[in-house]
């Protein structure tokens, strides 16, 4: 009435290590645990980086309409003569900066060398010319010259002053010259 | 009918029929790690570096993007303040002429001489060749004019200053004179200033 169970009642351990059925079987096991989780994560990272390019994709090309759109409005004639302008006017107003306040102004210079010129000096002829000074002068007092002469000496402001002195009856002839410290223009 | 004792003993006898030897066991899991590692280095790795470029492209065109838009508000501010003062504007291109137009400078000039009792005789411009100028500058460029003037050595200092405190911004480079007398009682003097100039003849444009 039961029929009994075809399949041996045996356990084998001898049985050859590399036999077929055990590596099917081996295989088919590992694709059910290990090679099925691995293909999930496969499968999870290819799904995010799809969505992050799909997504970072949209966004790189609306940026770079947004940045075709600006440059096309900056290409402009209009705009490009306006921003070529303001560059301009930018430079000229910096150098205009510049010169007003990295210059100095000879004229309070002058004002200076020719106020110390002592009233009995009777000036001949004067010439200024960047650095350079030349007086040509005349007197008869030779103690305001002297006078002259040391304090143009003693003047850290002044260097290599030079006097030459004539004398034409009672008069003294004197030409001088001296250079203006750079510093102290 | 079997026993349950006898099935157990079956079933049991099948698992470890069927489970894999150790050796077996061990190419599965060196399978595994190969597999992950191929995987992290043709899949991930390579797509990962993607997104990094991506991104990196991303926010490159965000600077770049930001950039623009600054400069278009900015131009679309300096237009506006332009308009407002378009007047003051328009006064640098006769202060610092590109066309070498100095008619302010020279009417200027004009009323600095005769408000100090001075005579204006003559006036000259001339390219600048002195080695004093050391102001740096990118658009203004020096520029010589010589004049030759005749008054009274009492008034000299003021109109130097005066000269000197043109809006050109002029600086007394020379000045010269005798002790030559005119009919007159003048004192004849030369002098020679700085001015500046735009070289580009369009700049202004």
């Amino acid at each position: 009435m039961f029929k009994r169970n075809s399949e041996p009642k045996s356990i084998n351990f001898l049985e050859p290590i590399n036999k077929e059925s055990d590596m099917l079987a081996g295989a088919f096991s590992w694709i059910s645990t290990v090679g099925k989780n691995l293909l999930i994560v496969v499968e999870i990272v290819v799904l995010i980086a799809f969505f992050a390019r799909f997504f970072m994709d949209e966004r790189s090309n609306n940026l770079t309409d947004k940045i075709n759109a600006q440059i096309s409005v900056l290409e402009n004639d209009t705009w490009k003569q306006s921003s070529v302008k303001y560059d301009n006017l930018q430079n000229l107003l910096f150098d205009i900066k510049n010169i007003e306040t990295g210059q100095t102004l000879n004229s309070s210079l002058v004002s200076e060398i020719l106020s110390n010129i002592p009233m009995t000096l009777n000036v001949q002829s004067f010439s200024f010319n960047g650095t350079r000074v030349s007086i040509a002068l005349t007197t008869p007092n030779f103690k305001a010259l002297k006078d002259y002469e040391d304090s143009l000496k003693n003047n850290s402001y002044y260097s290599d002053v030079r006097f030459n002195i004539n004398k034409a009856g009672d008069e003294l002839e004197v030409n001088v010259s001296f250079l203006i410290n750079q510093e102290s223009v | 009918m079997a026993k349950p004792g006898s099935s157990k003993k079956l079933e049991l006898a099948n698992l470890i029929k069927k489970m894999p030897s150790k050796q077996i066991d061990s190419v599965f899991i060196g399978l595994t790690y190969l597999f992950a590692v191929l995987l992290l280095i043709f899949a991930v790795v390579p797509t990962v570096n993607t997104i990094i470029n991506i991104n990196k492209e991303i926010k490159d065109k965000d600077r770049i993007n930001e950039s623009l838009e600054n400069k278009i508000s900015a131009l679309a501010t300096l237009d506006e303040q332009y308009i407002e003062n378009a007047d003051a504007f328009k006064d640098l291109t006769l202060l610092f002429p590109a066309s070498g137009n100095f008619s302010l400078f020279l009417s200027n000039i004009d009323a600095v001489v005769t408000r100090n009792n001075f005579t204006l005789e003559s006036i000259s411009f001339s390219k600048y060749e002195r080695d004093t100028f050391k102001t740096k500058t990118t658009v203004l460029k020096p520029w010589s004019v010589r004049m030759s003037v005749s008054g009274k050595k009492v008034y000299l200092v003021t109109l130097l200053r005066d000269l000197e405190a043109m809006p050109m911004f002029p600086v007394l480079e020379s000045v010269s004179y005798g002790s030559e007398l005119d009919d007159d009682g003048n004192t004849r003097y030369s002098l020679s200033l700085r001015i500046y100039h735009v070289e580009n003849a369009k700049f202004y444009e």
